[in-house]
């Protein structure tokens, strides 16, 4: 419980290390500073990976049932796709964003009371596992997509970052839409089998899902719209935005606005 | 005439048109259904179409994004079956993107899946059954369920959180399968999906003291009260 706790707030400072790492970074440009940077994210990256393993292997199940743990997980996935992104393409201060959304999922999960309830039978399924853990990886993919559109529509207007260029975070950018979408099918392939034997029906009527295939349907347009009709540019960076709010809607504005009979509602 | 019909058919820009105007339409549903959610609460209890038939009278405009964006789903099915009915036609110089195509392929089996449950589908709750008592499963002729027993589980706090109830699904007389169904274990048998929906009490009788006594008594049951008294004869079930 202890290094849990250490671990907990050991990746957040070296989480808001990293952002100041990043900003100096920007400013100076020293090359040394952004391989510092990375350093630290891999760092948080794995304490928080430890985090949740030992979490994991507490609870005797991946503990995402309550909004601690979900927005624990969004961040775990979220630094995971940026580390993919950052290894593969170098990002460089095109990370900073993405670290800032990060910090601010976790300032909102610290204060809340980490330890996982008792799971209950109804969630007792390895679909459960299977369904949460595609949907965060597409959300989160969904969120790269947006911080690289925003970063997009700024390159060019600001010359204060050094950002990759306006192709680069395009491609990155459909990449990411591309990525998010598979995993999302994949989490309502495993969700819609999962309501099929707790309910005996694959789609149920409620607002979560509901927005959940809207989001299917609205990232399908928008692969259509890059990969046959070749659609990009400041349009498809704002459809990115778009596409963003529908997730942050999906995922927080339902279960803090509205009632739905979803079970992760 | 029919070349450009077919090709307007597999146009990604159709589909585009199309899965805006149900994004949009789904939205405007989403609003409805949050508005009224005594009418909308009710969907999951039928198919659709026997749903939307039941609950036209006092649905009003409310439900109308309903058969519109089913007929919008219905059409982008059509174009994506329009789509790789074309990809098939060119396999050998397009094989490189059967990926993108499979997803295609799964999404016309979602749409032909759905639609075809929500005209054929049968759907029945509120089915309820006592301990050894047998009822026949609607819909399905000649198909019976018995509960042989029931019990449901609680959390520390005493809410119920699963109810373990052996079930057996009988065809006449034949015995087809007996199992413990709970949450995520439902009795499946062929197309017949079986499941637990909630659990009630009943009281089977009571108990009073009579002369100091406790005496328990039942429906059918009989007590011999100190001489001079009578039999007391059969009880009603009292329902709390």
């Amino acid at each position: 419980m202890y290094i849990n706790a250490l671990l907990l707030n050991g990746c957040f400072a070296v989480y808001c290390i990293s952002v100041v790492l990043y900003i100096a970074h920007a400013c100076l440009r020293w090359p040394r500073l952004h391989q510092l940077a990375l350093g630290t994210v891999l760092l948080a990256f794995g304490c928080q990976s430890l985090s949740l393993g030992l979490r994991w292997f507490a609870a005797g199940y991946l503990p995402v049932t309550n909004l601690f743990s979900t927005l624990f997980f969004f961040s775990w996935a979220l630094a995971a796709t940026y580390v993919y992104f950052e290894l593969r393409y170098r990002l460089a201060c095109a990370g900073l964003f993405v670290m800032v959304l990060n910090l601010i999922l976790l300032h909102i999960a610290l204060p809340r009371d980490p330890s996982p309830p008792a799971l209950i039978p109804m969630l007792d399924t390895p679909l459960f596992t299977l369904h949460i853990v595609f949907s965060f990886l597409g959300y989160a993919l969904f969120t790269m997509a947006f911080s690289l559109a925003v970063l997009y529509l700024i390159q060019g207007k600001t010359s204060a970052l050094p950002l990759p260029s306006r192709s680069m975070l395009q491609q990155l950018n459909e990449e990411a839409i591309f990525l998010g979408f598979c995993f999302f099918t994949l989490s309502l392939i495993f969700g819609s089998y999962w309501a099929y034997i707790a309910w005996g029906y694959y789609f149920s009527w409620n607002i979560k899902a509901l927005w959940s295939s809207l989001i299917w349907l609205y990232f399908a347009g928008m692969c259509h719209a890059k990969f046959i009709r070749n659609w990009q540019g400041t349009g498809y960076a704002w459809l990115s935005i778009l596409g963003f709010a529908f997730v942050l809607f999906t995922y927080l504005g339902i279960g803090l606005l509205m009632k739905s009979s979803h079970p992760l509602a | 005439m029919f070349r450009q019909l077919w090709k307007f058919c597999c146009s990604a820009k159709t589909t585009i048109i199309l899965t805006s105007a149900t994004t949009l339409i789904a939205i405007f549903g989403s609003a409805q259904i949050m508005h009224n959610p005594r009418l909308f609460n009710t969907m999951d209890s039928k198919p659709l179409l026997e749903w939307w038939h039941a609950y036209l009278p006092q649905a009003n405009y409310y439900s109308l994004w309903i058969p519109l964006c089913s007929a919008l789903i219905l059409l982008l099915g059509l174009n994506t079956l329009c789509c790789f009915i074309d990809w098939s036609c060119h396999l050998s110089s397009r094989w490189k993107t059967a990926g993108e195509y499979l997803i295609h392929f799964g999404f016309i089996l979602v749409v032909i899946a759905y639609a075809c449950g929500s005209i054929y589908g049968m759907r029945s709750s509120n089915n309820s059954i006592g301990e050894g008592e047998v009822i026949a499963i609607p819909s399905q002729s000649g198909y019976f369920l018995r509960l042989n027993s029931f019990k449901p589980q609680m959390a520390p706090s005493g809410r119920p959180i699963d109810m373990l109830s052996n079930v057996t699904l009988l065809k006449g007389d034949h015995e087809l399968k007996t199992t413990t169904i709970r949450f995520n274990h439902p009795l499946t048998h062929d197309d017949l999906i079986i499941l637990a929906g909630s659990y009630s009490q009943q009281a089977i009788g009571f108990r009073c003291s009579l002369n100091r006594q406790l005496v328990e008594l039942k429906q059918g049951s009989t007590h011999l009260l100190p001489s001079g008294s009578r039999t007391i004869g059969h009880y009603a079930i009292l329902l709390f």
